[in-house]
């Protein structure tokens, strides 16, 4: 039984000037122990799909087709006390602000036992015991004087491990961090990162990680799915997408990476995509990507791409795939199938 | 904060004196005196003058005026003979005043708070649109209005609550009612104001992904996040209503502190407007400080200290 089973979810934004198709329809499985990153620009649909799985969807935000489901329930059909007893139990949310994402107001202890005394019925005196030991697992030192201080007297690094801590602490079987190291310096965002690798080993939880940073993928996930214009368009274990990527935006997407291994930076300079992601109230009849696509084709604008089976795991979203195909992909010919 | 806390002391007290130079010497400016319109010979009026010390000259009048309220002694009113400033009318009926502007205090701060909270919430619909009808007709009708239309209505037609009077709780309703018509209004703009950011913040969002309570999630992070401009706002509020007013007082025989603080101006009462001031000015210092002590205990970010 898998985890968590995304099949053909759509959701839409309803504003005063018309319909926002953010999540065009994507399907997405996730086993017990697996750490699935989901990478695209801003506006892809990466966390609004996410939030769509936790039912915490602004108010103008709704499903309007597919299902999720997590274990063996369809929680798309929960009511909203039933998502609420699941939220922050069994399926818990990082996220990117570590600065705004504390109440200002309430000590850390408070905001690290109240979901535990709700949802698993203990006294205050065992959740602090508990919000003690998972302080420190975190890596927060001096857990007793801490857990009665406030956000403002934590840094930002000790901010965002208190968030983990908070959704770690009822034990959940699974993690969505959106986007839970892009406020952080550098040297902290590392910190973070193993920090959440060393965590998902030792208490066995599963992870969804946002981001738009490659780098934090390649480090800790086992599964990529590349997402754009509210569809995904490449979708397999990370070390495929990253050395054999068979999508044009994924490979557009690896390109403007730095890598420091490169000796000159004039020799091998940025190169960004060119022109504008698609209109999301009008989204384009065809790929999402031909437009700014080196590489498209007639159909390209016309249909949207099948997935074409690359390997047992690996799927790609675009026509290059295509034995048919007219243009030669960048990978070469030899691929295509 | 033991250091704020004196400077704070100092700083009032500086206040004070400040107001009781400016109203004394500000009743003087104003013409005719307490006995000008007593129908008594010109001798017995200069009697009367020379008992009060009213001959002498005005500074002469202010140093001994300080000298006595150092002792303790605010002298007796000047029209309603023998009585005592202090004794027999600021603390017998200032509990009057007190008592009905605590009751209309708490009906604009429940009030309000609800209002505000539901109309945030609801942002943009009926509910909001029923209730910023509301925070508006509460501002810009008078309390005398209020107050008549309730007298008329519930107390005259329906007689429901009894029209004047001051000796049961069914006694207080129409006055308070009355009376909080701006506080309401005000509490119910500044929350939804508030509340509408609030709503949206990040930790609000964090608060429904720990799958909270709905009340818990309103309640507890965002009402108190949306409170301190209340808070801000309780400090003038409180003052202003617990004061006493003169025009609710009147309309409902509430014998307050309000009409007597009126009608002691107009008969040029030195002694019990410089009493009364002073009262006033001491507790309008008072509710503010209070208010400050407040703000720290609702936000751990805000510490006492001055800049100064």
């Amino acid at each position: 039984m898998k985890l968590l089973q995304i099949i053909n979810l759509h959701t839409s934004f309803f504003t005063h000037i018309g319909e926002v198709k953010a999540v065009r329809g994507i399907s997405l499985e996730l086993s017990h122990g697996g750490v699935l990153g989901i990478v695209g620009e801003s506006g892809c649909g990466k966390s609004v799909s996410m939030l769509s799985v936790t039912g915490l969807l602004a108010e103008t935000g709704k499903i309007t087709e597919g299902q999720v489901i997590f274990e063996d329930r369809d929680i798309t059909k929960y009511t909203d006390k039933q998502m609420a007893r699941l939220r922050g139990n069994e399926i818990s949310m990082i996220f990117q602000d570590p600065m705004t994402s504390l109440n200002p107001l309430l000590s850390i202890g408070s905001q690290l036992t109240e979901h535990l005394i709700k949802h698993k019925r203990v006294t205050r005196g065992e959740a602090r015991k508990r919000a003690l030991d998972m302080l420190r697992l975190v890596g927060i030192p001096d857990a007793e004087k801490r857990i009665n201080q406030y956000p403002h007297e934590f840094s930002g690094g000790m901010r965002q491990r208190a968030m983990i801590a908070a959704s770690l602490i009822c034990r959940p079987k699974l993690i969505i961090a959106d986007e839970p190291t892009t406020a952080l310096d550098v040297t902290i965002q590392a910190q973070i990162l193993d920090l959440m690798k060393d965590l998902r080993a030792r208490l066995d939880t599963s992870i969804i990680l946002i981001t738009h940073d490659l780098g934090v993928v390649a480090d800790i996930c086992s599964r990529v799915a590349v997402m754009y214009g509210g569809l995904i368009v490449e979708l397999g274990p990370a070390r495929d997408i990253f050395y054999h990527s068979r999508h044009p935006y994924t490979l557009g997407l690896m390109k403007s990476v730095p890598n420091p291994r490169t000796k000159s930076a004039a020799k091998e300079k940025l190169k960004p995509i060119d022109g504008q992601p698609p209109d999301l109230f009008k989204p384009p009849p065809g790929c999402p990507f031909a437009p700014r696509c080196d590489y498209a084709m007639k159909i390209c604008l016309r249909a949207p791409s099948p997935f074409y089976k690359i390997s047992e795991e690996h799927d790609s979203a675009c026509f290059l795939n295509d034995r048919n195909a007219s243009v030669t992909a960048p990978w070469g010919k030899e691929g295509q199938s | 904060m033991g250091r704020y806390i004196l400077d704070r002391f100092l700083a009032s007290l500086l206040t004070i004196f400040v107001v009781i130079t400016l109203t004394f010497f500000l009743m003087r400016l104003m013409p005719g005196g307490p006995f000008t319109s007593e129908r008594i010979t010109e001798k017995a009026r200069e009697a009367m003058n020379a008992k009060y010390g009213l001959d002498k000259p005005v500074v002469e009048q202010y140093v001994i005026y300080l000298r006595n309220i150092l002792h303790g002694d605010f002298g007796t009113s000047m029209i309603f003979k023998g009585k005592e400033v202090t004794g027999d009318i600021i603390f017998q009926f200032f509990p009057n005043s007190a008592k009905l502007g605590i009751v209309s205090v708490a009906l604009s701060l429940a009030a309000g708070l609800g209002l505000g909270l539901l109309a945030g919430a609801r942002q943009g619909r009926l509910a909001d649109k029923a209730a910023t009808l509301i925070a508006t007709l509460g501002i810009t009708i008078p309390s005398f209005v209020i107050g008549s239309v309730l007298l008329y209505t519930v107390g005259v037609r329906l007689r429901w609550l009894p029209t004047t009077g001051f000796t049961s709780w069914r006694h207080y309703i129409m006055p308070a009612a009355a009376l909080s018509g701006i506080g309401l209004s005000f509490i119910t703009r500044l929350t939804r104001t508030k509340y509408v950011e609030v709503k949206n913040s990040d930790f609000m969002r964090t608060a429904r992904a720990k799958g909270l309570d709905k009340s818990t999630i309103i309640f507890k992070h965002g009402l108190r996040n949306s409170i301190l401009p209340v808070i801000t706002y309780m400090g003038p509020l409180i003052a202003n209503v617990l004061t006493g007013s003169f025009v609710i007082e009147r309309l409902f025989a509430v014998p307050g502190l309000g009409s007597d603080f009126v009608q002691s101006v107009s008969r040029r009462d030195y002694s019990v407007v410089m009493g009364v001031v002073i009262f006033y000015c001491i507790f309008i210092i008072a509710c503010n400080f209070l208010v400050d002590i407040l703000y720290v205990v609702v936000d751990p970010r805000i510490k006492l200290q001055n800049n100064a």
